[in-house]
């Protein structure tokens, strides 16, 4: 039976570990060394308040609870000429209510509303999808998809940029408003850079790509393309195994600077303005993005800038 | 058995606030925030005590404790505390030299754990700390043991990466 190396640490932390799997993971770690650094973690545990401490500020937070409501009946009593006065359009106007409310609850069961999965942290955000395929999200992006159906149409719309490990199955597509990727079980990176531009990088089986209009570019591990405005660039090979961003960097071959600053953008809690910049400038590099004022000094040197920095804000003029 | 009688409702609580508590804290809140969510996680439950059975509880306290976290969405570092029971034999707790290294070597573990991405450190953390199996997280977390199996090993690549000693 084929070693699945990517879980072989867990296994034998699990002690569910065959000699074969062993022999094979004693070459790739130091064992005696992660074990010693696991058992020194056992003389520590996790900070928490309490239990019975926990449940005295319980019980007083549901007796201000049980107060509050019972001030809320201690109101004033509405005197009858105005209870006659309201009863004329209370009643169709609640009829109306009921109606939008069912009419709304109704749209989304029927349409079955996705499940949104952002990160608006700073760091990459790892979700797992319930069939076993994972999904590493960037900063400042986002996934959709339908949780209840995932099991039978695995579609997942992306906002963003995001590495996809997929479970072997029927087939799994991501959406981008520039174009889509169909795989049926590999492991590949795709950048929605704008609305009209997109890269896609295969790591491990093989990936289609196609644009809206249904053209298809089909990649094999190790090749990578972008759709810009619904148009293929010749496919590359690429090197790595993994996308720029986990090696905190990012690869742009002539994008706009806009779309430069915009992407930029995601991976900072700050605001990126230009001013008196053409936004429609290109810009060919490779950008650090693991430090807000190296990539503004970077950005300002390769593109003959000036920036100053403004509370959360960095602005970029023209020299 | 209902939940809206206070005896069995406290039973519940006195079984989840710490473990939830503790929960919290690997997603990446600190001590003081992981216990606001619980406490509010508690009085939803204690609004809705006639709706949900006894044996429901456990799921809707994590789905509502994670529902918060998402809604708060703040990040701090992992804190932790050496267990009462823990000990190294033959060495003076009250020695400074110890002391000082005790300190650092805490934030070694501290810093560890925080460079494991955050899906796999929450895996990480409930079993390291909380024990629990892998089929527990599963059900918990809401995906399948194989995804916890690579979070696991994801975590584990991290800690064997970093020199404690």
């Amino acid at each position: 039976m084929a070693i699945d190396n990517d879980i072989l640490l867990s296994k034998w932390y699990n002690q569910d570990i065959s000699t074969e799997e062993l022999a094979v993971l004693k070459e790739m770690y130091d064992l005696d060394e992660l074990r010693t650094s696991l058992e020194l973690m056992n003389q520590y545990e996790i900070d928490v308040v309490p239990a019975d401490v926990g449940w005295s500020g319980f019980e007083k937070l549901i007796d201000v609870q049980k107060n509050e409501d019972v001030q809320n009946i201690n109101d004033p009593v509405v005197d009858d000429n105005q209870k006659a006065w309201r009863k004329s359009w209370v009643k169709p106007l609640l009829w109306s209510l009921l109606i939008a409310i069912l009419g709304i609850a109704a749209y989304f069961y029927f349409t079955s509303p996705l499940t949104l999965i952002e990160n608006k942290g700073q760091e990459e955000y790892l979700y797992a999808f319930s069939e076993g395929s994972e999904s590493v999200i960037t900063p400042g992006s986002s996934i959709a998809y339908d949780k209840e159906d995932f099991d039978n149409n695995r579609v997942v719309e992306l906002s963003g940029e995001a590495l996809f490990n997929v479970e072997k199955g029927d087939s799994f597509k991501v959406k981008t408003n520039a174009g889509q990727i169909t795989v049926l079980g590999t492991s590949f990176d795709v950048w929605q850079i704008s609305d009209h531009t997109l890269r896609v990088e295969c790591y491990e089986g093989r990936v289609s790509v196609s644009d809206n209009g249904g053209q298809e570019v089909i990649l094999d591990a190790g090749e990578s393309v972008y759709l810009r405005d619904q148009s293929f660039s010749a496919k590359e090979k690429i090197k790595h195994l993994t996308p720029d961003w986990k090696r905190e960097r990012k690869q742009y071959v002539g994008i706009t600077v806009k779309d430069l600053i915009a992407d930029v953008s995601r991976f900072y809690d700050y605001r990126l303005i230009l001013e008196d910049i053409d936004m429609s400038d290109l810009f060919t590099g490779v950008i650090p993005i693991n430090d807000i004022d190296k990539t503004s000094e970077y950005l300002a040197t390769t593109l003959g800038w000036r920036y100053e920095k403004k509370n959360k804000t960095y602005i970029f003029y023209r020299q | 058995m209902s939940l809206c009688d206070k005896q069995i409702f406290k039973s519940v609580y006195l079984e989840y606030s710490e473990p939830l508590q503790r929960f919290m804290q690997s997603k990446g809140m600190d001590k003081d925030s992981s216990l606001d969510v619980v406490q509010e996680s508690f009085v939803r439950l204690w609004n809705n005590c006639s709706k949900v059975l006894k044996e429901k509880a456990k799921p809707y306290l994590y789905t509502t404790a994670s529902n918060l976290f998402i809604d708060l969405h703040r990040k701090t570092k992992t804190a932790l505390k050496y267990r009462e029971q823990s000990s190294f034999s033959g060495i003076e707790k009250e020695d400074p030299q110890y002391k000082v290294e005790m300190a650092e070597f805490k934030s070694r573990v501290e810093a560890a754990i925080d460079s494991i991405p955050s899906g796999a450190k929450v895996v990480f953390m409930m079993s390291r700390f909380e024990d629990k199996s892998y089929k527990e997280m599963a059900e918990i977390l809401n995906i399948s043991v194989k995804a916890i199996e690579k979070r696991m090993s994801i975590a584990l690549k991290h800690i064997a990466s970093k020199k404690l000693r």
